[in-house]
């Protein structure tokens, strides 16, 4: 009786132990709650989702199923907040992840600097505003028109093009 | 809601096909968009911030590696907790063919 006992007490803390560890790896990660199907840069791999009817690809950094909804995770461990270009972006991939699980899901999740995961609602204003702007860069594509520079000092500073598009003398 | 208007009417040529990850760059700044697409060369800053963004996503990528296998390894000791319990159980009760307490 004494050994199942012992092995049980060492189960039960060893169990403890791992579950403890998995929620910080979890919380690092700025997941949330969900069973994990796929991950790009990882081991369980995600295949790229594409959607010939958008005429639009794309891979999201995660997937996790919460509940019945199929939910596409972005990392941004530089950024310190959610910017508009992070909620298209991961609107894109809520489409495609519609498209491929054919369930809607409600939201996207964004992984910024820190683990801090915020969550981006996929609202019908937000899938017009994909549509809208794959339109503006498809006319930017076939009629060869150049949206041309805009001075915005927390961008352009650190933008690997910024010699493309300044001189120093402008940006100084 | 109504998915006619979203559909493009023509069909869309490879050239055409956008990323999710473009739509968000577009977004940031169209024009570091369009040298994106015409491939027009950075500065080494810029190339060595890419690389860093590479860094860390892989990094995220091993987290993610060590999160399924700690998963595992909790359900499995989940699994064994509960044989352990009916065992421990059926000691009690004092189940024929296993050893008397």
């Amino acid at each position: 009786m004494t050994l199942p006992l012992v092995l049980l007490v060492c189960a039960i803390v060893m169990y403890l132990l791992v579950r403890s560890l998995a929620g910080h790896c979890r919380r690092s990660a700025g997941l949330e709650d969900g069973e994990l199907i796929g991950a790009d840069d990882a081991d369980l791999g995600i295949d790229t989702l594409r959607s010939d009817r958008l005429g639009l690809v794309g891979r999201p950094d995660q997937i996790l199923r919460v509940g019945r909804s199929f939910i596409p995770v972005e990392q941004k461990p530089s950024a310190r907040r959610l910017y508009p270009s992070h909620a298209v972006q991961v609107a894109a991939q809520c489409m495609l992840v519609e498209e491929a699980y054919g369930v809607r899901p409600p939201y996207g999740v964004v992984v910024l600097k820190g683990g801090i995961s915020e969550r981006v609602p996929f609202t019908p204003e937000l899938e017009r505003r994909v549509h809208e702007t794959m339109q503006e860069m498809r006319w930017i594509l076939t009629s060869e028109h150049r949206p041309g520079p805009r001075w915005v000092q927390s961008k352009c500073i650190p933008c690997g093009y910024r010699d493309v598009c300044w001189d120093q003398d402008a940006s100084n | 809601m109504d998915r006619s208007a979203e559909t493009p009417r023509e069909p869309i040529t490879p050239a055409l096909v956008l990323s999710a990850s473009e739509i968000g760059a577009y977004t940031y700044c169209a024009e570091s968009w369009v040298l994106d697409r015409l491939h027009a060369p950075q500065s080494r800053l810029g190339q060595r911030r890419r690389l860093q963004g590479s860094l860390v996503h892989r990094r995220i990528g091993s987290r993610i590696d060590q999160l399924t296998v700690l998963e595992k390894v909790t359900r499995l000791i989940g699994f064994a907790i509960l044989v352990l319990l009916l065992f421990v159980a059926a000691l009690l009760l004092g189940v024929p063919g296993l050893p008397q307490t």
